[in-house]
């Protein structure tokens, strides 16, 4: 059972100022996700070119040799960093969450880490040794690589689509129930499929630098493209994953919010566009493709991957392990509790700035707990932005029936007192924090009112927990 | 049987913790001393072939350290979870500097490698960030142990750590690193230059054992020991 029980861990919050902390992982991610699937699939690539280069392809070997062993060392050092990034920025934003990952997978993830520990090693002593071994060494310690890097990435998406589609786990599966989740193979492939069409694709980009003749660059390119076909899978691919989500995720993603909906649209047109080129262009027409438009594929294809991580993150609405942990770093057990005892009351940490009123600083001590996971006060996805044209009681309402508003968002986790408290917090923030707040106390049939409110949303989210 | 021998999950944790850090310090205690010895050779001039070997070794020395880190890393946060991730929080974008720091480090100590005119630049700015990191580390201990000053420091916005604890502590580590590397680069060394890779090795335990004494001079008592939490 994890450590993390009835007892609420709170940790202290830093403010990011106008930045979204979602976006700030996002783009870390997002950059780690990319290099890391380039690091893959350029691994395998290159164990494909050191064969064609041992069954007489000269160019072959020279582009072993030559350049790309060490973009593969540059991309595996800084997907390296930017894991450890990740796990940073992940803490900073949510550190509950990255406890209950760690608690629950933590021999999987030193599993991973060997199979990195051994990616590593394998591609630096291929990187110094490489030239003075014999051919077949050099094929092992490629082909140890490629393998170490792919289940690196195995033992990885098994805990991260765990996020989103935990399964059995939720039934007390344990954690092989939870790391064969429903999205784990269908993202395994997809990943897959990625990482050897980003190692084609800057391939490409590599062999337009070779100092050998047209001709003989595009055999080469010929033999990169064909790494990337398996992109003619993510189609299928794509829909098998959209098809094991929750009912709910899925509808957003399938129209239900535009922003998201519109991410989809711009990584499947990506996608479609870089698969197109591939599919149609290099591999059956066999056109030669020239460093300029090799890097501008490459460029859709950051992209995709940018919009589909998002899309994934989004998708997980509104919790960080869907069923087990909101956004909001509370579980779903712990807001009845929290509606009782309001939800600043075990909060340790003390506000970093003054308020007026004792209201307002209630006002910002919610906001901290139950809203500043996903939202700024004023920059992006602000609340008072959100809210500005709402009238109070419609303010009121749309906060005590949180999941009602909107799909994606958790259950309001506070009391009447302290709804009112976010209310105030809000109208003074968007009249541009006075220094003398006119506000009358709430009134008791305007607090029982909320309570009502709180009452008829209830506890539960809106959508199923699986 | 007393923990951590009492066969439990934790003193597994531990016992792993242990063993993955001490591979993890023996590849960073390398680069930061190795840095600092390289430095000094480049700033003093003349052919040293111990700074050669050192400077050809660094980067590669740097990503294994970055490697062999993540393993710790994943047991110190099952160990004492709340306490590093507090520690984290607190410190915040002064913590996460770390990172930057270790990325134009690494550059560097490739720059170093490559471009002989651009060497003690390149070996200065990859000394500073390893000392960046070195220092930040043995802050971050500091208000891991701190649990009773976390709100206040939390209300000042505080991202620095004041301890009179961090001097002694990184003087320790440094002296430590430095034997390290002096032990590793002997392994490749002619038995020519042992004689002076022995003696910075004992330059560092000693160091290692002045800060010591100073330390429990100055405190009276060794820290007690914590238990995870």
């Amino acid at each position: 059972m994890s450590p993390i029980d009835s007892t609420i861990p709170y940790y202290p919050v830093n403010d990011f100022g106008p930045l979204m902390k979602g976006l700030v992982i996002g783009g870390i991610g997002i950059v780690h996700v990319f290099l890391a699937q380039f690091a893959i699939g350029g691994g395998m690539l290159m164990w494909y070119f050191e064969r064609l280069g041992q069954r007489g392809h000269e160019d072959a070997r020279t582009f072993v040799d030559g350049y790309f062993k060490v973009l593969v060392l540059v991309s595996f050092v800084v997907g390296a960093l930017t894991g450890v990034a990740m796990w940073f920025a992940t803490i900073q934003v949510g550190a509950r969450t990255i406890g209950l990952m760690i608690d629950e997978f933590h021999w999987l993830w030193a599993t991973e880490w060997v199979w990195f520990a051994v990616e590593i090693t394998a591609g630096y002593m291929f990187y110094r040794y490489g030239p003075r071994l014999a051919d077949r060494a050099r094929l092992r310690l490629l082909a140890l690589y490629a393998l170490a890097s792919w289940m690196s990435l195995f033992w990885i998406n098994g805990i991260l689509s765990w996020q989103l589609t935990p399964g059995r786990w939720l039934d007390g599966g344990g954690v092989w129930a939870g790391f064969g989740n429903p999205s784990f193979l269908p993202s395994l492939l997809f990943r897959t499929a990625v990482s050897t069409t980003l190692g084609a694709l800057v391939g490409c980009i590599v062999i337009n630098t070779m100092d050998i003749p047209r001709d003989r660059r595009a055999q080469l390119i010929r033999r990169a493209a064909r790494f990337a076909a398996p992109i003619a899978a993510m189609p299928l691919l794509g829909v098998w994953f959209v098809a094991v989500l929750p009912g709910d995720s899925r509808s957003w993603l399938l129209g239900g919010s535009m922003p998201m909906t519109m991410f989809v649209g711009v990584a499947a047109g990506a996608s479609l566009l870089v698969g197109g080129y591939v599919i149609v262009g290099l591999i059956a027409q066999r056109l030669y493709i020239n460093g300029a438009t090799a890097t501008l594929l490459l460029a859709l294809a950051f992209g995709a991957t940018a919009a589909g991580e998002f899309v994934r993150e989004g998708a997980r609405k509104p919790y960080t392990v869907r069923g087990v942990l909101y956004s909001t770093s509370l579980a779903p057990a712990e807001v009845a509790a929290l509606r009782r005892t309001g939800a600043t009351v075990g909060d340790p940490y003390p506000l970093r700035e003054a308020y007026p009123t004792a209201q307002l600083a209630r006002g910002a001590k919610v906001f901290r707990v139950l809203c500043d996971a996903c939202h700024t006060m004023r920059g992006a996805n602000a609340l008072v932005e959100l809210t500005r044209t709402w009238a109070d009681d419609q303010l009121r309402l749309n906060l005590a029936k949180l999941q009602r508003t909107k799909g994606f968002m958790p259950p309001f986790a506070g009391n009447a007192f302290d709804v009112e408290a976010l209310v105030q917090l809000l109208r003074w923030e968007r009249d541009d924090r006075p220094a003398m707040f006119a506000q009358a106390p709430a009134s008791p049939e305007t607090l029982a009112q909320i309570a009502r409110w709180l009452d008829e949303a209830g506890t539960a989210p809106a959508g199923e927990a699986r | 049987m007393m923990w951590p021998f009492d066969a439990s999950i934790e003193s597994l944790w531990l016992a792993l913790y242990l063993l993955t850090f001490a591979l993890h310090a023996v590849f960073v205690s390398y680069v930061a001393a190795g840095t600092g010895y390289a430095l000094v050779a480049a700033l003093r001039g003349g052919a040293d072939p111990i700074a050669a070997r050192t400077r050809d070794w660094l980067p590669f020395m740097l990503g294994a350290g970055i490697t062999a880190g993540v393993g710790p890393l994943l047991f110190l946060q099952l160990l004492y979870q709340r306490r590093f991730y507090t520690a984290n929080l607190l410190m915040g974008p002064r913590w996460g500097a770390v990172v930057p720091a270790l990325i134009v480090g690494f550059y560097a100590l490739y720059l170093a490698k490559a471009f002989e005119h651009r060497r003690r630049l390149a070996l200065g700015v990859g000394a500073v960030c390893f000392s960046f990191v070195a220092w930040s580390w043995t802050e971050l201990h500091q208000v891991m142990l701190d649990d009773a000053g976390w709100r206040a420091m939390y209300a000042a916005g505080e991202r620095f750590h004041r301890d009179a604890a961090i001097v002694p502590r990184l003087a320790i580590w440094l002296g430590a690193m430095l034997a390290l590397f002096a032990t590793v680069a002997a392994w490749s060394a002619p038995v020519s230059e042992r004689r002076r890779l022995a003696g910075l090795a004992l330059a560092g335990l000693f160091t290692c054992g002045a800060a010591s004494t100073v330390a429990i001079a100055i405190h009276r008592e060794l820290d007690p020991a914590h238990g995870w939490t």
